[in-house]
């Protein structure tokens, strides 16, 4: 990669390239342009030379698999070179919430290489030692918590280069939502045309233990094609031809667990202790709230907020949420850059006057300046009634002052008991590590909102988890299966409409007691449940890299509270290398051949765990495949068939109920033909109602009277 | 609330043993909410003596009939054990006997039922399958006297109720809601079936053994 030291060198353009010249010209046009035609997409492929230049991408197609709430997206994308000259490209994408770069493949010689990850200094050596060599390694590294580069090179004149990329991430469920969101409106370079040119198709599998009730595109409503296979196995389909795709792909389903309780899946590779992944979802019995509550919304309108409409998608969401409070609710609204404004300056009942006050206010307020969150927050804290318990909606994109973060962490520390802080963070360009911590610090949720996102949906999730009861202090322990490792350590408070995900490892398979005590309405709620923990299972190896990365996450929150980052690097090191996990200390290094890689004595663990997920996602596919051409069978013409055919048919295995288009209610019990692996918190009671009572009462009344005569 | 003194005077001819019950009657109708109340009262004896599918496999037996007298809350309790007062103080005058055979009956039925039926069912309370007995067996013996004695209008009254428990439960148990019952607000999931094995264990009562002057 001699190219790449020549252009790192900026030297002078010659005077002889046109095109460049050219580039020179339309660059300050093209910036204009791009800024107004919002046609953007994940990944790009951008000329490093100072001739500047995009490649065009000439086809774009995404394949999600979402296993219980963990999504695989695989994203592949061919890009052609439109200059009369090789180029060097650097390839950089964005990383969705919560997600785990996972592979990346590069087409050498139209043969696919994948990449291995390496500790990040190491495979920086390698990767300079190839540079002299004009051979074609690949480098691809985390440049800061949302986005990663890679460069690649040689890309000849008029060629077409294919990548692609793979990223595991847990869906954030809010309100019984999972939903799932791929940037295509996230600027990870400003000013450049990232239209696609050919086809952009988009395919996603979902697979739940829970019954999937719905599934739509808040963002792409009319363009999506969903085929609900069954109520634990549905697709969806989006596809544009040379389309300009402005805005996020964002698709929600809905999943529906009728009673509180636990769904466990496992994975238990060869050889090694196996892995589980406890999911804890409240169920529809528990009890809402009724009185009222308190709501201060704290909304950033510092200059950050300006880009992307992000204070517009603000107002609209302070907007809905209001319009969802009762009246016996009382609000504020607090605006923050440099300095703060109120709105009252008291708590007023969310009612007829106060709210159309609040719209006014909040349409008039402007975005500018820098931000400084602390002080706002402390102001919020001061409407704390001793009687009410208060809520502080926090409305921002997080980019405070790196400076104020240890103190904006400490003044959360501090707030005044029965106070909940709750983030949510605005647009795509989001500070979601602290706005997160901020969440979790303070007993609340983060939630983040997408452009293209349903903003009413999102207020009403909120809402609705404010007012429902959430389960603190929350424990759960096993009794059998030597569990270990388990992540998160410390679990966060259960919110209705949110699961809690516990990961964990296990030595023994068998039978495995459940215990989970917790907080519920002032009460120390103490439940069991028996599962079992298989010997051999090979559906989910998602988890495995769930695992790990929630441990990388664990150990850096961890260290940087204490500032010993030091001390977390190796161990870091060794989950990325072993599970394949791009970090902050592992990089993903793409080598020419597999005689490159001996040579350096690099594992190919990434390939075979690779091939393992890929064999998994294909068998998946066949799944729905066999579902299809089941539906179809039931369409058109009624042709009869041989007998001995019909006897072969061999019956999907998630063939549960006839596909429709819409769902049938969910059901409590298993499915007939999948045993189930999770327990319902199934609280039973027999319960008079009022009119049978009556009705008892009479007929007792009678029965005495007449005795008593 | 029928005054103890009078149930204990309950007529009729009796053998020793249902003489022995008719005494302590009244303290079944008293005692029975009194204890659902006090276990309600204290959340530890409250989980304590609770049906719990697990704790009931690894031994803890008497969760089979203590179940009955826990509650989730303080509606469910207040609704089920007045209901229950009325009804035994009612059956305990009509047949002490037969009061006790529907009690022993539903209470080891409906666990088994619930056991059975309900595997997912991992945690129950509540006295109202107890309830469902009485209603029914108070019901039964009403029926059965009032065609004896052909008073029609008592027929019609006594067989109309009988028949309305029966359709309400059956309607809960076809559609799987519940009906008057806003289940989101109750915070727990009604049971049809309890009611279902509690009625028929009232009918059995009322119908079977020796016969019995009203």
């Amino acid at each position: 990669m001699r190219s790449q030291n020549r252009h790192a060198t900026h030297r002078p353009f010659p005077s002889r390239a046109f095109p460049g010249r050219l580039a020179q010209f339309f660059l300050p046009l093209l910036l204009v342009l791009s800024t107004t035609s919002p046609a953007l997409a994940a990944g790009l492929l951008i000329s490093t030379d100072p001739f500047g230049g995009v490649l065009e991408i000439e086809e774009h197609s995404v394949e999600v698999t979402i296993n219980n709430g963990i999504a695989v997206t695989e994203v592949t994308q061919v890009f052609r070179n439109t200059e009369n000259r090789v180029v060097e490209a650097l390839y950089t994408f964005p990383v969705p919430h919560n997600a785990s770069v996972a592979n990346f493949s590069m087409w050498i010689d139209g043969e696919e290489m994948v990449g291995e990850v390496v500790e990040k200094e190491r495979a920086r050596r390698i990767y300079d030692s190839y540079k002299q060599q004009r051979k074609d390694p690949g480098l691809l590294e985390q440049k800061d918590y949302k986005t990663f580069e890679m460069r690649i090179f040689p890309i000849p004149p008029g060629a077409e280069q294919r990548v692609q990329v793979a990223y595991y991430q847990e869906l954030q469920v809010d309100n019984d939502w999972a939903t799932w969101v791929y940037p295509l409106a996230t600027v990870t370079r400003p000013g450049i045309d990232s239209r696609v040119h050919g086809r952009f198709a988009l395919n996603l599998d979902i697979r739940s233990e829970i019954p999937i009730l719905e599934l739509e595109s808040p963002s792409h409503r009319d363009e999506l094609v969903v085929a609900p296979h069954s109520k634990y196995l549905q697709q969806a389909s989006l596809e544009a031809a040379g389309g300009s795709l402005a805005r996020d792909v964002v698709i929600a389903y809905r999943l529906s667990r009728p009673r509180t309780g636990i769904d466990l899946i496992t994975s238990n590779p060869d050889g090694e202790d196996g892995y589980f992944l406890l999911t804890l979802t409240t169920g529809e019995e528990l009890k809402a709230l009724d009185r009222g509550m308190d709501y201060v919304f704290v909304l950033d309108i510092s200059g950050s907020m300006d880009e992307d409409g992000k204070l517009a998608q603000s107002r609209g969401s302070i907007g809905a949420f209001l319009e969802e409070l009762g009246t016996e609710d009382r609000f504020e609204v607090l605006t923050f850059n440099v300095t703060s404004e109120t709105l009252f300056s008291e708590l007023k009942p969310a009612e007829g006057q106060n709210l159309a006050t609040a719209q006014s206010f909040l349409i008039s307020r402007r975005a500018k300046g820098g931000t400084t969150l602390r002080p706002a927050l402390e102001m919020a804290y001061g409407y704390k009634d001793p009687d009410r318990p208060l809520n502080v909606v926090l409305l921002s994109d997080g980019m405070t002052e790196e400076r104020e973060r240890a103190a904006l962490l400490r003044a959360i520390e501090e707030r005044p008991a029965g106070t909940r802080v709750f983030a949510i963070g605005v647009g795509n360009e989001v500070n979601r590590p602290l706005l997160e911590q901020l969440a979790e610090d303070a007993g609340g949720l983060a939630a983040f909102l997408s452009r293209g996102d349903d903003a009413q949906r999102n207020a009403r999730a909120f809402r609705r988890k404010l007012l429902r009861p959430a389960a603190s202090n929350v424990e759960i322990t096993f009794e059998g299966g030597s569990t270990y490792d388990l992540t998160p350590q410390r679990l966060p408070s259960l919110f209705h409409g949110s699961p809690l995900r516990l990961y964990g490892r296990y030595r023994n398979a068998g039978p495995v007691t459940v215990r989970l005590s917790a907080d519920v309405g002032g009460e120390r709620l103490e439940q069991t449940a028996e599962l079992v923990l298989p010997a051999e299972e090979g559906d989910n190896p998602e988890i495995e890299r769930m695992w790990a990365w929630h441990r990388v996450q664990r150990l850096l929150k961890k260290a940087d509270r204490t500032n010993g980052r030091a001390a977390v690097k190796d161990e870091i090191v060794r989950l990325g290398e072993g599970f394949s996990i791009v970090t902050e200390y592992t990089s993903f290094l793409v080598l020419e051949n597999d005689a490159e890689y001996r040579r350096w004595k690099l594992e190919r663990r990434n390939a075979l765990r690779l091939e393992r997920d890929r064999r998994h996602q294909r068998a998946l596919r066949a799944e729905i495949a066999t579902l299809q051409d089941k539906a179809r069978s039931g369409l058109g013409p009624v042709v009869p068939k041989p007998p001995e055919k019909i006897a072969r048919a061999v019956p999907p295995k998630f063939g549960r109920q006839p596909p429709a288009r819409r769902p049938s209610p969910p059901s409590s019990q298993p499915p007939a033909d999948e045993p189930s692996r999770g327990a319902d918190f199934d609280f039973g009671g027999g319960a008079i109602d009022p009119l049978t009572a009556l009705l008892a009462l009479g007929l007792a009344g009678t029965a005495l009277r007449r005795r008593r005569r | 609330m029928v005054p103890l003194s009078s149930l204990a005077q309950a007529p009729g001819r009796r053998s020793t043993a249902a003489r022995g019950l008719a005494d302590a009657v009244p303290w079944i109708a008293v005692l029975s909410p009194a204890v659902a109340l006090l276990l309600y009262l204290s959340p530890t004896a409250t989980r304590w003596a609770e049906y719990d599918r697990a704790s009931i496999a690894a031994g803890e037996i008497w969760r089979w009939a203590s179940c009955h007298w826990t509650h989730w809350n303080a509606e469910h309790l207040l609704l089920d054990a007045v209901v229950f007062g009325v009804l035994a103080a009612a059956c305990a005058r009509r047949s002490p006997g037969r009061l006790a055979a529907a009690l022993a009956l539903a209470i080891l039925a409906i666990p088994a039922s619930i056991a059975l039926a309900h595997p997912e069912m991992t945690h129950y309370r509540g006295l109202s399958g107890l309830d469902a007995a009485l209603f029914a067996l108070l019901a039964a013996l009403e029926l059965r006297e009032s065609l004896t004695r052909g008073l029609k209008l008592r027929t019609w009254v006594t067989g109309s109720a009988l028949v309305a428990l029966a359709a309400k439960v059956l309607y809960e148990l076809v559609t799987g809601d519940a009906l008057f019952l806003d289940q989101a607000a109750a915070g727990f999931v009604p049971v049809p079936l309890a009611h279902a094995v509690g009625g028929a264990a009232g009918v059995l009562a009322a119908l079977g053994g020796s016969k019995e002057p009203p």
